[in-house]
């Protein structure tokens, strides 16, 4: 098996592989690569979890008590909108 | 074996936001991404950046990363994509501006990129490299630095195996007659490295 595979190999191949190696062999990242790929990474996460907490995404998170049902809520959301038109709106009911 | 049984277990601590495990796979295969990204781009700043990138996505994208197979084919699938984008962006001249600045912060005094242009085998390859069409350029590092075989090209890139050969043929063919003037640079002992 192994006489067979090697009487394939051409020389360019090898060759080839060699010098393509070679001409590689000394490089390496540089040093800081790895705490710089760390830190993004980490505030990658923090960008993710600020934008997934609906307090972040408001600015601040503030409640209001309304009675639980669809009218008190649907008057609750219309008054939100129109105090703040410009913010994404998150519910929560609370009890 | 044991590479793979390691590369699990740190995958599957990264999707559960260990970024330890992260900092694990980037030391296992940092050299590998760079040198293959390195070797398509053929320029040491782009494959800085893209080992970065690479990684990022790695760490993003990481839920969707099935741990059960191996992963290096993944990297180099990743490394492969982002130094094609890179070269095609290049090529449009994005990053001429960039390059300009650069070229003129670099006319005081020597960097390190102006110490690696004096490696003589560094600079022979990079130019040779850089003469050939992208599509050959990224098969050729893959199956001629990397060792991967035709099929494994074929699935990492998501393209038919003829394509691959073909690809493998013109661009060997292209560089065997750039390096036919040059056996002189090539070592007469050589050692793998890792």
């Amino acid at each position: 098996m192994n006489l067979r595979s090697s009487s394939r190999i051409d020389p360019t191949d090898r060759y080839i592989s060699r010098w393509l190696k070679s001409g590689l062999a000394g490089k390496s990242p540089p040093v800081a690569a790895r705490s710089r790929l760390l830190a993004a990474a980490s505030a990658s996460m923090a960008a993710v979890r600020r934008q997934r907490s609906p307090a972040a995404r408001g600015g601040a998170a503030m409640g209001i008590a309304v009675p639980p049902d669809d009218w008190s809520l649907g008057l609750a959301r219309q008054a939100v909108l129109r105090w703040f038109p410009a913010m994404v709106i998150s519910y929560r009911i609370g009890h | 074996m044991a590479q793979l049984v390691g590369d699990r277990t740190l995958v599957i601590r990264l999707q559960q936001g260990d970024l330890e495990a992260l900092g694990a796979l980037f030391d296992r295969h940092r050299q590998l991404v760079y040198r293959t990204a390195l070797g398509i781009t053929a320029d040491e700043e782009a494959a800085a950046d893209l080992l970065q990138d690479v990684f990022l996505r790695v760490h993003r994208y990481a839920r969707r990363i099935d741990p059960d197979r191996p992963f290096e084919p993944l990297l180099y699938r990743v490394t492969a994509n982002l130094a094609y984008t890179w070269v095609r962006r290049r090529s449009l001249g994005l990053r001429l501006l960039q390059e300009m600045g650069e070229w003129l912060a670099r006319e005081r005094k020597p960097t390190l990129h102006q110490i690696a242009e004096a490696d003589e085998a560094w600079r022979q390859v990079r130019e040779a490299i850089s003469a050939l069409p992208l599509p050959q350029r990224v098969v050729l590092v893959l199956h001629y630095l990397n060792d991967l075989s035709v099929g494994e090209i074929a699935e990492i890139l998501e393209v038919p195996e003829g394509t691959v050969k073909s690809r493998l043929h013109y661009g060997r063919r292209a560089l065997k007659a750039s390096l036919g003037l040059r056996k002189d640079l090539v070592p007469e002992a050589y050692y793998e490295f890792t």
